[in-house]
């Protein structure tokens, strides 16, 4: 189900309307291990379906009624029977405290509690992960109850009940490092978002120990099926605009620019609350793209001029203004950023453009505008590939550094040989092994690089903190820096090692680092530091996939023989470094980082 | 509530389609009527009739008749 309407969206079905509702055929199916301190089995059907509309078919099995310590330590455990594909931690405050749940205890001693609570969570969670072998949603806590008691000093007093609830969410973001297989499944959001008294039934909660209402069994379903999609689902990453009756109200061609609905006051102000969200996911690491049958004079003007406009043109990582067919246009931009089609969002408010590019390329995620502007940012609590787990601060960067590449792609055009061009570009690499600090950005890029990346295994965050620590793996990995700033982390390799023997898997790099002879320097780098350890021989391996056509004959022209039995879809490769040419390119410098 | 309707919302809250019920009809006389569905059975009636019922009726529902007659009133 690729094109997203808000007529009939299940995000938006009650109850029996949701049961009823039919799901598009799942396109992975799942298992997921729950720890509860609360009744979840209502929810469950919920659950299957919102899973279902995501595209996954999910199992979910339950842990013991309230016993979450136990199934995470007892000798005997559910959570050995994986493989396991999530778990879910779900606890409750009034199980864990008392003096949090809204009796205005003394501040001291809130803050106290909620620092030995959101440890002992932490703790379980990743303890939960490691027994699980898999990564762990551990959901923050909501106030034990509607606040019925001293409702106004709950929120304005320091020990008042919503600040022990803070205190002790905010504990827990602290007791997180961030990087690890925990992520926090935000119920405290569902809860502002919709209200306690909407979302919690008092008369439940005492006779099931179900806490929540019919509408709160939803809202929690949602949440949690959108929570796993994030992590279940490939992310997408860009998002490509229509501007008329998209960007902005009107059509600017007939309308001209000062005729445009944009604006403080309805229906203008709609259109501009939409450019201020779709600036936050730029923030978050999405790029934004414009596809418009538009003449692109137009649509720079009010890029530039119309007072109201949020997006400039510089927050567009291309742009297609012109009357070709959308559907060309798109496959131009997925060129242009390297980007596979299956990871755009194309946002539009034609029934046929919608459809058109729905029949061309089912992969992309196609989001329809409603008709009635003040809707429009509804349909962003629809879409799963919106969510991030982790933000990190590579997702931050990623959109400066888009931007930059177009600046370089613009300079390649003005030198005659390109090795000028490489040297104009200032190239440092830090190239590093075993680099603990950057775990977090090394699994990221092992679940996210399609194209340059030779073998596509999809190592998770504990697979790869387990070759950091092993004795007989390397882990290599580089950044970049040039002349338009720094690319980060882009390059991962790991190397098992036996005897005199290495074998590499895992060998990938970011597409922002393409073309620059960076990979093979990379290669180059790995093999000089396999001798210096006495390695003599090396073997390689290509597994080809849809998108990897770019690494084809990349160990062949780094001079690595092609073994007997490859063929198109897997080749073996094997070099004696003796016989490997290990000479660096001038024009990147190396710095070195030895562990 | 006519029987029908009841009928219509036990099929979708038990996910049984099949399930036909009838004025005899109890909590146990039904394989998918449990405690536990009986908590969303109860959610869904409020939902349907616009109504919410106390503690005590919650737990007095078990069977058709029961749901019924209160409804009815």
């Amino acid at each position: 189900m690729s094109l997203v309407q808000l007529e009939n969206n299940p995000w938006f079905l009650a109850g029996r309307e949701l049961l009823a509702s039919k799901t598009p055929a799942p396109q992975r199916k799942v298992r997921i291990a729950v720890l509860r301190a609360y009744t979840v089995e209502s929810c469950l059907p919920f659950l299957r379906k919102m899973m279902g509309h995501c595209g996954i078919e999910a199992e979910f099995v339950l842990g013991g009624f309230n016993q979450i310590f136990q199934d995470v330590h007892a000798q005997f455990s559910f959570l050995d029977q994986g493989p396991w594909d999530a778990v879910l931690q779900l606890g409750m405050l009034a199980q864990e405290s008392e003096l949090l749940s809204g009796f205005l205890g003394e501040q001291a001693l809130v803050d106290e509690e909620a620092k030995s609570i959101a440890t002992r969570w932490v703790a379980l969670g990743e303890a939960a992960a490691k027994r699980a072998d898999a990564p762990v949603f551990l959901s923050n806590f909501i106030p034990a109850a509607p606040l019925n008691v001293a409702e106004v000093l709950q929120g304005g007093s320091p020990a008042g009940a919503v600040q022990a609830v803070s205190s002790l969410n905010r504990a827990l973001l602290d007791a997180l490092d961030g990087t690890g297989n925990v992520h926090v499944l935000d119920l405290m959001s569902m809860c502002l978002s919709h209200g306690m008294r909407t979302v919690f039934d008092d008369r439940m909660f005492h006779l099931y120990r179900s806490p929540f209402s019919l509408n709160g069994q939803l809202v929690f379903s949602r949440r949690v099926a959108r929570a796993l999609a994030t992590r279940l689902l490939e992310p997408r990453k860009c998002i490509v605009l229509d501007c008329d009756n998209t960007l902005w109200g009107g059509i600017v061609g007939e309308d001209g620019l000062n005729g445009i609905l944009l604006g403080d006051d309805h229906p203008g102000v709609h259109y501009r609350n939409f450019q201020k969200t779709l600036l936050t996911l730029r923030n978050q690491g999405f790029l934004l793209s414009i596809n418009t049958k538009n003449n692109e004079n137009d649509v720079f003007a009010v890029l530039e001029s119309h007072p109201s406009q949020v997006l400039k043109k510089e927050h567009f990582s291309a742009v297609r203004a012109n009357w070709e067919d959308k559907v060309l246009n798109i496959r131009s931009i997925s060129e242009e950023l390297s980007l596979g089609l299956n990871s755009f969002i194309f946002i539009d408010d034609s029934d046929f453009e919608c459809e058109k590019m729905t029949q061309a390329h089912p992969e992309i995620m196609v989001m329809q505008v409603p008709d009635s502007p003040d809707r429009i940012l509804e349909l962003f609590g629809t879409l799963v590939g919106l969510d991030r787990v982790i933000l990190t601060s590579e997702d931050q960067a990623r959109n400066r550094q888009y931007t930059q590449n177009q600046e370089r792609s613009r300079s390649a055009g003005s030198f005659e040989r390109i090795e000028d061009f490489y040297a104009s570009l200032n190239m440092f690499m830090d190239f590093q092994v075993d680099s603990t600090k950057d775990r977090a950005r090394l699994a990221q890029m092992c679940g996210k690089t399609n194209q340059f990346n030779l073998t596509t295994l999809r190592h998770s965050q504990a697979d790869i903190d387990r070759f950091l620590e092993s004795p007989s793996h390397l882990v290599y990995s580089f950044s970049l820096t040039d002349r338009f700033g720094d690319n980060g982390i882009v390059g991962l390799a790991i190397a098992g090692i036996q005897d005199t023997r290495a074998d590499l898997g895992t060998f990938l790099m970011s597409c922002r680092v393409i073309q620059r002879t960076a990979e093979r320097n990379f290669l180059r780098l790995i093999l000089r530091h396999l001798a210096d350890r006495g390695i003599k021989t090396v073997t390689a391996r290509r597994i080809a996939t849809e998108k990897n056509g770019l690494t084809k004959d990349f160990y062949d022209t780094c001079g690595f023989e092609r073994l007997p039995g490859s063929d198109d879809t897997s080749s073996e490769y094997r070099i004696r470094i003796a016989d490997a040419d290990l000479d660096l390119d001038a024009w990147i410098q190396i710095r070195r980082n030895k562990s | 509530m006519k029987l029908e309707e009841l009928q219509d919302l036990m099929r979708s809250v038990f996910q049984n389609n099949s399930l036909a019920i009838n004025e005899n009809t109890t909590i146990d006389s039904v394989a998918e009527w449990d405690s536990l569905s009986h908590l969303n059975l109860v959610l869904e009636l409020e939902q349907v009739t616009g109504s919410r019922f106390t503690t005590e009726q919650i737990q007095t529902f078990t069977s058709v008749q029961a749901i019924l007659d209160h409804i009815k009133k």
